[in-house]
């Protein structure tokens, strides 16, 4: 089993099989354009305690491949991320934020979703003000816009069967 | 001791006397004599046997009188009792208990009714009994205690405990806080996120200016330096002067003029100074001093003469420096000439003592230029500096504050780091992918009134789409076709509100409709269905050779014309598909069906009733028993008439008919088929081959038609050259029904059997037996263990058979008479009945979930539109039901016959009778 190199951007080396680094799809591409090498792949947007996290997931879902799950939408979508997922995600925000940042540099496609699902778990449910609470959102609306946005906004007011 | 001795001889003689009572049993007069001489005899130390009575009575009398007597004779009995039981023994039971019993008799007579006796009787009982309680009142105390003692150790423990796991937790935080805080502060010194940078940029370039300001003194103390070596001014330091100074005011012209400012105040100071010299010229010492400041005045003269090109001039004429200052006197201001003659006044201690003093304020004044935020420390150290050297104090300032500026900006930032968002750290297309995960309320109602920024992303096409798909199952975008042009979007105070997302090809919504079942019938070809130039070359070719001068002809080319636009204009680009705007407005449509708004045109119709139609969303196609066929533009109700008796057209009541590209196929009772042009009018083909009545028609594919006749045969025709394909002659009644799908035709017939084909071998694969009479609907069901057909017929039952063994899976039994209509929804069956109900089952288990009730009369069609049941019966009602619930929302009234056909698309719904009737839900 061949390993890579990933070097991080406060330059620490981190070495893994080849096939659990190809889950990324900016890694399996650089393997492919430069060919197989000893020196490590630089990764400079993404920091050592990240990668590793990174690293952690691609390894435990390269271990417990996860069921093909049905591409069909539907309104319970939040609530189907699997228990390592959700215990992964369990995290403050300033990492939960580098974990999506660094799952869309490195084009992990499952380390994407899990991590906008639970973003999206956070905002579901509540208010405006709430929602620019929990994000040190500013309001730059003025009172005026924020009124026209609401009229606007009211084209489904009349829900009948909804 | 005495009084001993006698008692104890006493027992002696009682002793004496019992032995001889137990010779002599029967004698008790000689044991009570016996008694009474012990008695008197130590009493009275005498003896008297002779008279027995007269000694007791004696004794009594003795007792009673004297308490020592009492006492002594207690002493006695006491001593009898023991001496009896002695001698009980060593002698005879008998014996022994009448001595008992004597002793027991002897005492209670002693004490009977002794008073004193018995309350110390009662009070030893009562202290006894409370000793006993106190007693065992402590023992439960002392337990009690314990048990206190041991939960207090416990309840310690516990304190402890949790004590020691409150401070971990504690620490715990503190770290996870600090941890957290370093993550964030990370974050903004590694994206540039705080707005407070900026003015760190900002005192960088003021530190920058600072190194100027210094590089000038620098070049004035030099210059300074040549003035003390020549007492000449020097033209080529002069210049040097003039490139520094043009160079500052280049780069920092505002700052620099500032500066000048200051220095240019220097210069009148100095000049005051001057004045001194002309007025008080005398003491040495204080000529060192005029010395010192002369020499400074010289350096300040050049810089202010090279910000005036005429005092340079004079300057160079001019070879005294007394003179010089003479000449910048003549050039102050008002001002200035008013402090000299102040100044004049004033004495040399007096002008020695302020001019330092001015001197000192002047440089704190530059200070404060160059350090603003540290004016107070500043000042201190500007004093302290000033005492010992004056004319260094300015260099040495300009080092030392520029350090000190940084490091308290630099404590600002930290201390006022204001709170941001790490959104702004997400490029857009992973922000749209977060809103794509949730629901339109929470889209529409709170992430679009957050901020600007979410504002309008959430016009973003993908996430609209989504959202789409989620409350209507479909891409289905037919709506659109029949919509009004879309709306521009609101009027909007963001110009750049509407993102612009790559979309893809809308071949592949195509595809999506072709997944999703859309019904196929099509009068025109719509933009939609549209998948090459060949389609839109005929039309166009066809519109080229059209000669026709007839009115509704012309409009229906004007109509043609346009969809060829929108065709041509398809082809040629991508069409960017609004998404939002589709969801609104198939919100709309939706609202107003679930409240029965809508706008009704009425169309006259036939003369007979309508026994089948096609439509579109635009155009309609009657048939009837009159045997003619119609179409209708149904926005201007104008109608072009294909077939009638008066024509060469059919011959008879017309009972099927169906469009495939611009083709019209109508079978009639009398036997025959007929192809049109739906543009022109003209039949184009007649297809005869039939022997009986045409019952029902089906595309095969764009080009093979199949039609069932009464004459029990299914044939296949060309209808691009009318040539007959091939001949079905296995079913052995009447065909009834037709179904296509999957390269399978599967027919009904009159006597209830059910057939299917293969089309490609032509073969018939599976007969299904069951039905007992005519069967009247076929539908085809994806269940979870394979396809199914479902038939209705009308022996009352409804049948689900599996395709490939040609088995009943379910029998759906509960109308109570003849079945006439179905439609599948998912795995939910409708079934419309002549006993005017409509049943709806659940296809997974076989059961009916609800019977809506509510029509009078036979229920003719049925059909689905969203989560709503359309049906329609010869009550001459439509009726429309929530497919939930089971209620009836309500009815649409208007037709004066029996309706027979009902077909909606999109907003558009139309019913026939006679007389047509077009219901729309757009308005």
């Amino acid at each position: 089993m061949s390993l890579v190199k990933l070097e991080s951007s406060d330059e620490k080396v981190f070495e893994i099989e080849k096939e659990i680094a190809c889950m990324s799809v900016t890694i399996k591409n650089m393997i492919e354009d430069i060919g197989e090498s000893d020196s490590p792949i630089p990764l400079p947007n993404v920091t050592s305690t990240i990668l590793e996290k990174v690293l952690d997931y691609c390894r435990h879902h390269h271990q417990h491949p996860s069921p093909q799950g049905d591409d069909k939408k539907d309104e319970k979508r939040l609530d189907d991320i699997p228990p390592y997922d959700r215990d992964f995600c369990k995290v403050d925000q300033p990492t939960l934020f580098e974990l999506i940042l660094a799952a869309n540099y490195l084009d992990i496609k499952p380390l994407l979703d899990v991590t906008c699902k639970t973003v999206a778990n956070m905002i579901r449910g509540k208010t405006p003000e709430e929602i620019r609470k929990i994000f040190n959102i500013k309001n730059d609306f003025t009172p005026e816009e924020e009124e026209q946005i609401r009229k606007e906004n009211e084209w489904c007011e009349d829900k009948g069967g909804n | 001791m005495s009084f001993n001795i006698k008692e104890k001889g006493g027992g002696g003689e009682g002793g004496s006397n019992i032995n001889n009572l137990i010779n002599n049993n029967n004698n008790s007069n000689i044991f009570n004599n016996t008694n009474i001489k012990n008695t008197n005899n130590s009493n009275n130390n005498s003896n008297n046997g002779s008279n027995i009575t007269t000694r007791v009575n004696t004794t009594t009398r003795v007792n009673n009188n004297d308490t020592n007597n009492n006492n002594n004779n207690k002493n006695k009995n006491n001593n009898n009792n023991n001496n009896n039981n002695n001698n009980n023994n060593n002698n005879n039971n008998n014996n022994n208990n009448n001595n008992v019993n004597v002793i027991s008799k002897q005492f209670d007579w002693l004490f009977i009714g002794d008073p004193l006796v018995d309350s110390l009787k009662v009070l030893k009982e009562e202290k006894s009994h409370d000793l006993i309680l106190l007693e065992a009142s402590l023992e439960d105390i002392d337990s009690q205690i314990k048990a206190f003692k041991e939960k207090r150790d416990t309840i310690v423990k516990g304190i402890e405990k949790t004590t020691l796991e409150n401070n971990k937790l504690s620490n715990e935080i503190a770290h996870c806080k600090s941890t957290v805080y370093s993550k964030w502060k990370s974050i903004s010194d590694r994206y540039q996120l705080n707005p407070n940078l900026q003015n760190h940029t900002h005192i960088n370039t003021h530190k920058f200016i600072n190194t100027n300001t210094i590089t000038n003194n620098t070049n004035n103390n030099n210059n300074n330096n040549n003035n003390n070596n020549n007492n000449n001014n020097n033209n080529n330091n002069n210049n040097n002067n003039n490139n520094n100074n043009n160079n500052n005011n280049i780069n920092y012209s505002n700052l620099l003029n500032y500066s000048c400012n200051n220095i240019n105040n220097i210069n009148n100071n100095n000049n005051i100074i001057n004045d001194d010299i002309n007025i008080n010229d005398s003491n040495n010492s204080i000529q060192n001093a005029i010395n010192t400041f002369n020499s400074i005045n010289s350096s300040n003269d050049n810089i202010y003469n090279n910000n005036n090109n005429n005092n340079n001039n004079n300057n160079n004429n001019n070879n005294n420096n007394n003179n010089n200052n003479n000449n910048n006197n003549n050039n102050n201001n008002n001002n200035n000439n008013n402090n000299n003659i102040n100044n004049n006044n004033t004495n040399n201690n007096n002008n020695v003592y302020s001019n330092s003093s001015e001197n000192c304020n002047n440089n704190i004044y530059i200070n404060n230029f160059n350090n603003f935020n540290m004016e107070g420390d500043n000042e201190e150290s500007s004093d302290s500096d000033m005492s010992p050297c004056p004319h260094h104090v300015p260099p040495s300032n300009t080092f030392v504050i520029p350090d000190n500026v940084n490091s308290v900006n630099t404590s600002k930032i930290i201390s006022t780091m204001e709170p941001f968002s790490l959104f702004q750290l997400l490029p857009l297309e992973v922000m749209v992918m977060i809103f794509e995960n949730l629901s339109f309320h929470d889209v529409h109602y709170c992430v679009s009134l957050v901020c600007r920024q979410w504002h309008s992303y959430t016009f973003a096409d993908s996430i609209w789409k989504n959202l789409f798909y989620v409350k209507w199952n479909t891409f289905d975008i037919h709506h659109q076709s029949e919509s009004k042009s879309l709306k521009t979007l609101p009027p909007s105070f963001w110009p750049n509100s509407t993102l612009s997302s790559s979309q893809p090809p809308l071949q592949q919504y195509q595809q999506q409709q072709q997944l999703s079942n859309l019904p196929s019938s099509i009068i025109l070809p719509s933009y939609n269905g549209l998948k090459d130039n060949e389609i839109n070359i005929n039309n166009n070719n066809t519109n080229n050779n059209n000669n026709s001068n007839n009115s509704i002809i012309n409009n229906i080319e004007e109509d043609d014309e346009n969809i060829n636009n929108n065709n041509n204009s398809f082809n040629n680009k991508r069409i960017r598909i609004d998404w939002r705007e589709l969801f609104r407005k198939r919100q709309k449509i939706e609202n107003n069906w679930n409240r029965g708004i809508h706008s009704t045109i009425h169309l006259p119709g036939h003369s007979d009733w309508i026994t089948c139609m096609q439509f579109d969303g635009r155009n309609l196609v009657t048939g009837s028993w009159d045997s003619s066929l119609k179409l209708w533009n149904i926005e201007t109700g104008e109608c072009l008439v294909f077939s009638n008796k008066d024509k060469d057209g059919h011959s008879s009541g017309i009972t099927c008919v169906t469009v495939r590209g611009n083709k019209l196929i109508s079978g009639s009772s009398d036997s025959t088929l007929r192809v049109w042009d739906m543009t022109t009018g003209q039949c184009l083909l007649i297809l005869q081959g039939h022997n009986d009545g045409v019952s029902c028609l089906c595309m095969i594919d764009d080009t093979i038609l199949a039609s069932g006749s009464l004459d029990h045969s299914i044939n296949l025709w060309s209808i691009e050259t009318g040539q007959l394909l091939h001949s079905f002659t296995n079913n052995t009644s009447g065909i009834s029904c037709l179904f296509y799908k999957n390269n399978l035709l599967i027919n009904g017939t009159m006597g209830g059997a059910l057939n299917v084909f293969d089309i490609p071998s032509r073969i018939l694969l599976t007969t299904f037996h069951g039905h007992s009479d005519r069967v009247t609907s076929i539908q085809w069901w994806d269940g979870p263990e394979g396809p199914r057909i479902i038939s209705s017929s009308w022996d009352y039952t409804l049948r689900v058979w599996n395709l490939y063994t040609g088995k009943t899976t379910n029998l759906l039994a509960g109308h109570t008479f003849r079945v006439r209509c179905t439609q599948v929804s998912g795995n939910i069956l409708a079934s419309g009945s002549w006993d005017t109900t409509v049943k709806i089952w659940d296809l997974l288990t076989g059961r009916c979930i609800h019977t809506l009730f509510g029509h009078s009369f036979n229920v003719w069609s049925i059909q689905f539109e969203g989560n709503r049941l359309v049906s329609a019966g010869w009550d001459k009602k439509v009726k429309i039901w929530d497919m939930t619930t089971g209620k009836e929302l309500y009815s649409l009234d208007g037709h004066t016959e029996s309706i027979i056909c009902i077909q909606f698309k999109g907003s558009k719904l139309v019913s026939a009778a006679k007389e047509i009737i077009v219901y729309d839900f757009d308005s």
